[in-house]
């Protein structure tokens, strides 16, 4: 149950995901899976004039409740975006490879929709390969409706080892203590 | 009276090259020994955004007493790597951070980056002359650049030091963001690493030629192109599908 969604695109530009997410189906398809707050980072990119203030109500009577803000800083605890990232349950981002980790690492669901626009754009080869893996949903932006609409077809695979020793295993090995 | 001048000066020629030479071949039959007790002199580079994350995860499970003192490489005006290290280190007297003039911005003009990664070197000859690591270990950012190259020839022209010539070892892990192409740095850092990660298996097997298989599954298929010099280097080239 997808009860707080967090749209966020980190410090770029992509005033694209913004204006796709700023339409009344995008709205529907978020109520129907049972989301009650919306909370959007966008950073350097611009939020469409229209958009929703404080909430959107559906045709229906349903509240979703909207919640925007450029950036917000995790050293200052209470108001930090980690502390959005921990309340949310479904994280729609950028193809960043930081808040992808970031959020594998606090176990969320993730669809990553990467910006198409971007020229040498490696990043979404990492969303390509890791959706390739299950771990991740890697959508376009124009599927990114009909993605939410199937998001509880999805399995998201666990990517991530607690208590990892691979790499401090190596490091023992090349510099001479026993393992 | 001259002759005896110029024989003076060669024999003091020749005492620095036979001493140099004897540390190398000491430093080279010393190195990789096992049972190792005394700590680690440590350098982490921190980059930024997914850089520094990814490195948060690699080194948070660090031993503490092998691995000392830890300096943490940020580049100015990185709060959020400045953040993350005081998370992971909690004040630990053995750890510190270093600041370095930042390399390279993104979106510099290649000519404009030639010196200010010249002006961070030299920020970075003075710290690695004066924490002497024998480890750095990397993970792509741009800083990593003048920390590795500069600590690698202080290694040479001193090598009585104890991260002399071969004791000094750079671990390159290349990010997870990079799937099917090595990144500028991990290009630059190829040649110098003792240890080269890859995370993905198609890129292991465009860099070494060796194909991968995952569960009896063939997952990446050879390159007929890999360049001679590279498949040289598979020892020091290794492919992990599990180090995050």
């Amino acid at each position: 149950m997808i009860n707080t969604t967090l749209v966020t695109v980190g410090t770029t530009k992509y005033d694209e995901l913004l204006k796709e997410i700023n339409k009344e189906e995008f709205f529907n398809s978020l109520v129907k899976i049972g989301c009650k707050n919306l909370i959007i980072q966008y950073g350097n990119s611009i939020l469409p004039e229209d958009f929703p203030k404080n909430k959107f109500t559906l045709k229906n009577g349903t509240i979703l409740n909207i919640t925007t803000y450029k950036f917000k800083f995790d050293n200052i605890k209470e108001h930090g975006f980690k502390e959005d990232m921990i309340k949310s349950d479904l994280i729609i981002s950028h193809a960043g490879s930081g808040t992808i980790l970031d959020s594998l690492e606090l176990k969320k669901k993730i669809i990553v929709v990467p910006n198409e626009t971007l020229m040498d754009n490696h990043q979404s080869e990492l969303a390509d390969a890791m959706s390739k893996k299950g771990v991740i949903i890697s959508s376009p932006l124009s599927e990114l409706v009909n993605t939410l609409n199937n998001l509880e077809n999805f399995e998201f695979k666990p990517f991530l080892k607690e208590n990892n020793n691979t790499f401090v295993n190596i490091l023992d090995d090349i510099m001479g203590f026993e393992i | 009276m001259s002759l005896i001048l110029w024989i003076e000066v060669f024999s003091a020629i020749n005492a620095i090259v036979i001493g140099y030479t004897l540390l190398f071949l000491k430093n080279y039959f010393n190195t990789n020994k096992k049972g190792r007790k005394e700590p680690v002199s440590t350098m982490i580079v921190f980059g930024s955004g997914g850089h520094t994350t990814e490195m948060v995860r690699l080194v948070k499970n660090l031993p503490k007493t092998r691995y000392s003192p830890r300096n943490y490489v940020v580049a100015d005006n990185d709060d959020m790597s400045k953040e993350k290290m005081s998370q992971i280190e909690n004040n630990a007297t053995d750890a510190k951070l270093i600041e370095i003039p930042r390399s390279r911005k993104v979106h510099q003009s290649f000519f404009t980056s030639i010196f200010t990664t010249l002006n961070a070197m030299v920020y970075c000859f003075i710290y690695n002359y004066k924490h002497q690591p024998e480890l750095i270990i990397c993970n792509g950012p741009g800083t990593c650049i003048p920390v590795c190259y500069s600590a690698l020839v202080l290694s040479w022209l001193m090598p009585w030091r104890k991260n002399g010539f071969g004791h000094l070892k750079i671990i390159y892990v290349e990010s997870l963001a990079r799937v099917k192409s090595l990144s500028l740095t991990g290009k630059l850092l190829l040649p110098t690493a003792s240890r080269f990660i890859l995370q993905w298996p198609e890129l292991y097997t465009k860099i070494t030629g060796v194909e991968i298989k995952e569960n009896g599954k063939l997952v990446s298929t050879h390159h007929p192109t890999t360049p001679e010099q590279t498949k040289s280097m598979t020892q020091r080239i290794i492919y992990k599908n599990d180090l995050m």
